[in-house]
């Protein structure tokens, strides 16, 4: 199969979207010849133009709250949010508006928009362009949020969301958008709610979102040569959460670690150990461990910036220190 | 009162008398609902502001929207929303236009393009002005109207959508219904400069009109519905109006942001419905017991609507986790 | 025509309001917008005007009193006719428009039964409420009550704590007077039979085959008692549980249906209709053993004999089943070629 870019699936999903349902439109900052400061969207413009491909002054609140109103009157707007912290200034039209829309009408209204963003750490951007704020809007009821780990999900899951009647928040990790993987040529799409195993294990479980899927892999690998056997679960969406599949792999192992780069207070990691202690307790031989970002704002510096985010070997040791029964 | 006679006037003016007439009815229903601690939750009344809803509303037609506030009852009826199902939604009853789900701050009538009251003061704005974007991008024709308050230019969003909507020459109409006060507090206090001048800022033809003229309300609206369906929205209107309640049912001791004798002077002087009525009756196109009588056939019908509504069902308890999501694609 | 005056709900989250002054006595002329009544809510006092022109002809609520919201304080008539007066200690406010159940009206949404999330049942905690509370992971502790093991017993034996699943191998395999006390199912009544066989034809037994292949002892004894346990209680298929010392308990399906030589655990099986509990290899030399879920058969070695004991509850088996089970298992012990015929 051939491979490309997480970038480059993003794009192929939009595009194809666009070709197939003129509701659609994209807005946002320097999206349209800019094609965005990752150059996700580039070329879009060329192919659809500027009618459908909006550049905006620098108003998030602005383009997020038009959007609201666009969906609720016929389009399907795709708002491209340039870095995910500035889902601050978008919060009110996002979870007073468009979250709650549907509901308060009585279901009689709809908000089929998708707020594109990002997460993630370690590009040395510092604490206004680093955070990962994914548990903040999974907080509000009427929000959908993805979370893609690879190219082929990002592409997947993004075409499902355009094609959802709700607000959903996809959030890319902007420090794979480089990165390559299998893509098919034919289209597919990838249902919400629907974790993926991404290796069978009996000694523990290591749920991993985003951008700690690959740091969940690289631990399993890790403790393979240990004679320590992991099971590695994409949720890929958080909302709706495929608790089944957590839930029964933690009753299979009897060990969990739950892995997300937000931050670990009252993140999402607390909510899905939760689940499992809930819906796994009597199969437990172990406490269910949360590791997420640190709770500081991201530093600046390499030198800190690089503590803050949990690593394949300290995943590793925490999954060895439960199997030792030392946690 | 600027205005022409001719018969197909007549029909406007008395569904414009009318619409007026049930809108104050409407609200004092609900103020003696709310006082009697029939009706849960809180509510503002619009009486003394229905020149501008009606004025406006009577120059759009179902299919253009509106996006209405806290204030909304007014704006709702205005836009073609029936008693019943209004005072239902109120009362949190199952027939309500919501289901119950929304309450007098998020009444919303898709039917009639009313696309919801919004309980954030200026919350309501980018939808709007996103309403007004679907309508140039598909061609629909349909102009929006965002109502909001004095208060509300002081929120930052304004000035974001304005721009965009300027820039790209959407079909929208900001009404903002100035009331003097804002909350607890006179506007003078809360908006520096002129209103108006903020909207020109942003080269926006922009107008002020009196409020509690309902022809004159309906004028410019015809006017400016017209040139943005032409294309050349989007526009500004600042309406000077009075409410003539407290901010919330409830808020009776207001001495200290405004005299009793203010409150009796716009009564007595400028009340929307009895001026129009006068001119009315002045113009021989309505006799005072036509009037009379249109007055308690609408009374009846919203004290029918209460007492249905009072005894109407609430929604099942199941219905409790039911439409946070959309079903389907 | 009368209009009833209540006490309005001036608050946000206003129940009653505290009525401080009437400015109207009963007989006075109001007009709609009059001040009628200074009211005093969880905010402020507030005037609080009349609703309706007319005249006051009965108060029903005193300066002082503090009112439910909604409750009628006042009358206001068309005319004089209705008698006037005032508040008195057997006329309280009473709530308006009873029909309309005031009092039920919700002020906040009505209350709602909430979905409950599902929760896994619990199993039954078995352990005895002794010394203190034993540490043990959920995992163990739903084990052990399935199994009818007793943590205590791995507790009062100083094993270190916390409990996992993996320590549960170590409790089954304990000797029985480590767990002074520490009976499981009290409740039940257990019944008991021992008996005593020469050792010799076992042992000569176990070497016979051992030439022939490599079969443990353990499961020679496990093969024996599924055969005698068959025949005293007629059932059909029987999962047999083999424990030794320090080694982790397995369990065969039907050993005594197949060849000697071709028994192999089953490594999913839970459930055991029987327990073998082998002790000859240990210095033990006669066990009573426990176990509440299944009859239990204990094997100890003594100087020149085996000792066998069979345990049980009454529920699980009856005093003939029982003596008819241990008898059948002795015989083969004493003649284990029978076995092979």
């Amino acid at each position: 199969m051939r491979e490309i870019t997480l970038s480059r699936a993003v794009n192929e999903a939009i595009a194809e979207e666009m070709r197939r349902d003129p509701a659609i439109f994209l807005i946002g900052e320097d999206v349209a010849e800019a094609g965005t400061p990752f150059k996700v969207l580039s070329g879009l413009v060329e192919e659809f133009g500027t009618e459908r491909i909006i550049d905006t002054p620098i108003s998030e609140p602005g383009f997020m709250g038009m959007a609201v109103g666009a969906a609720m009157t016929g389009s399907r707007p795709i708002v491209d949010l340039m870095f995910g912290d500035f889902i601050f200034l978008v919060m009110d039209q996002l979870c007073n508006q468009a979250a709650k829309t549907h509901y308060m009408s009585g279901g009689k209204l709809k908000v089929p928009l998708v707020l594109r963003t990002n997460l993630g750490a370690t590009r040395r951007s510092a604490a206004q362009h680093s955070q990962s704020l994914h548990a903040l809007v999974a907080h509000i009821p009427g929000l959908k949020v993805a979370l893609p780990s690879s190219a082929y999900e990002a592409k997947g899951l993004l075409k499902t969301a355009i094609r959802d009647d709700n607000p959903v928040v996809i959030f890319e990790d902007k420090l794979m958008y480089n990165d390559k993987a299998p893509v098919p040529e034919e289209e597919y799409l990838l249902p919400f709610g629907k974790a993926e195993i991404l290796r069978q294990g009996k000694d523990v479980t290591l749920v991993g979102t985003s951008s700690m899927v690959q740091v969940c892999r690289k631990a399993a690998d890790l403790l393979a040569a240990d004679g320590i056997s992991a099971e590695v679960i994409d949720p890929r969406t958080i909302v709706p959460l495929d608790e089944d599949t957590i839930v029964g792999s933690a009753k299979k192992t009897s060990r969990a670690i739950v892995v997300d780069e937000g931050h670990q207070n009252f993140g999402v990691t607390a909510e899905i150990a939760a689940r499992i202690a809930d819906k796994a307790f009597y199969y437990l031989d172990n406490p269910v461990q949360r590791m997420g970002a640190m709770d500081v704002p991201v530093p600046f510096s390499p030198a800190l910036e690089d503590l803050t985010v949990p690593t394949p070997e300290q995943v590793a040791e925490r999954a060895r220190r439960l199997c030792r029964g030392e946690i | 009162m600027a205005a022409r006679k001719s018969k197909a006037n007549t029909e406007a003016y008395l569904r414009m008398y009318r619409q007026m007439a049930r809108i104050r009815a409407f609200e004092d229903n609900a103020n003696q609902l709310y006082l009697s601690a029939k009706m849960p939750g809180l509510t503002h009344m619009y009486s003394g502001q229905e020149a501008v809803a009606v004025g406006i509303c009577e120059a759009l037609t179902s299919d253009d929207k509106i996006t209405s506030t806290h204030r909304g009852h007014g704006h709702c009826v205005a836009k073609g929303a029936e008693f019943r199902q209004m005072f239902c939604e109120l009362l949190g009853k199952a027939e309500g236009y919501c289901r119950g789900k929304g309450g007098s701050m998020h009444i919303a009538d898709q039917a009639n393009g009313n696309l919801g009251a919004n309980a954030i003061v200026g919350g309501s704005m980018g939808i709007a002005t996103g309403s007004a974007l679907t309508a140039k991008r598909q061609g629909t024709g349909h102009v929006t109207v965002c109502f909001f308050g004095d208060g509300a230019t002081a929120q930052g969003v304004w000035y974001e959508v304005m721009n965009m909507a300027a820039l790209w020459k959407l079909p929208i109409i900001y009404a903002c219904e100035n009331n003097g006060y804002s909350e607890y507090t006179k506007t003078a206090e809360i908006a520096a400069g002129s209103l108006t001048a903020r909207a020109e800022a942003f080269g926006i033809d922009s107008f002020t009109v009196d409020g509690q003229d309902v022809l004159a309300v309906n004028d410019l609206a015809q006017t400016l519905v017209a040139r943005c369906r032409k294309g050349e929205g989007p526009f500004f209107v600042e309406l000077e109006t009075y409410r003539y309640h407290g901010h919330h049912v409830g808020d009776i001791n207001r001495d200290y942001y405004r005299t009793k004798d203010e409150e009796a002077d716009w009564k007595k002087h400028r009340d929307p419905i009895v001026n129009f009525g006068k001119w009315l009756i002045g113009q021989k196109i309505v006799t005072p017991d036509e009037l009379v009588s249109m007055d308690n056939e609408v009374r009846a019908d919203a004290e029918a609507a209460v007492q249905y509504a009072l005894e109407a069902p609430y929604p099942d308890v199941r219905e409790v986790d039911m439409h946070v999501f959309a079903e389907g694609a | 025509m009368t209009h009833e005056v209540i006490m309005p709900a001036l608050g946000m989250a206003q129940e009653t309001g505290l009525l401080l002054a009437w400015r109207k006595q009963p007989g006075d002329a109001v007009k709609i917008g009059d001040v009628l009544m200074e009211v005093e809510t969880d905010k402020a006092a507030m005037e609080v005007e009349a609703q309706a022109d007319g005249f006051v002809t009965e108060l029903r609520a005193k300066e002082g009193e503090d009112v439910p919201v909604g409750a009628v304080i006042a009358i206001i008539s068309a005319s004089m006719d209705k008698a006037a007066g005032a508040p008195t200690e057997d006329a309280p406010a009473t709530p308006a428009a009873t029909t309309d159940k005031v009092d039920d009206t919700p002020r906040v949404a009505p209350t709602v039964a909430k979905p409950t999330p599902q929760i896994p049942e619990k199993p039954k905690d078995t352990a005895p409420p002794s010394e203190g509370r034993v540490l043990a992971s959920p995992k163990a502790k739903r084990l052990a009550a399935e199994q009818g093991l007793d943590l205590t017993r791995l507790a009062k034996a100083g094993h270190p704590q916390p409990y996992r699943a993996a320590d549960l191998d170590h409790l089954k395999g304990m000797h029985a007077s480590q767990a002074d006390g520490g009976q499981v199912g009290a409740a039940s009544q257990r019944i008991f039979a021992r008996a005593s066989v020469p050792a010799a034809p076992f042992d000569e037994f176990c070497d016979w085959l051992a030439g022939q292949g490599a079969v443990a002892a353990d499961l020679v004894l496990a093969t024996f008692a599924a055969g005698s346990f068959r025949s005293a209680t007629g059932l059909q298929t029987l999962a047999v549980s083999v424990s030794a010392p320090r080694k982790p308990s397995r369990i065969f399906q039907d050993p005594d249906r197949c060849g000697l030589l071709d028994l192999s655990e089953d490594e999913d099986g839970q459930h055991a209709d029987l327990i073998v509990y082998d002790l000859t290899a240990s210095r033990l030399t006669e066990a009573e053993l426990a176990a509440t879920h299944a009859p239990t058969v204990t094997i100890a070695r003594g100087q020149a004999n085996l000792t066998v004991s069979l345990s049980a509850t009454r529920e699980q088996l009856d005093d003939e089943v029982l003596i008819a089970m241990l008898d059948a298992f002795a015989g083969r012990l004493e003649e284990p070629l029978r076995q092979l015929l």
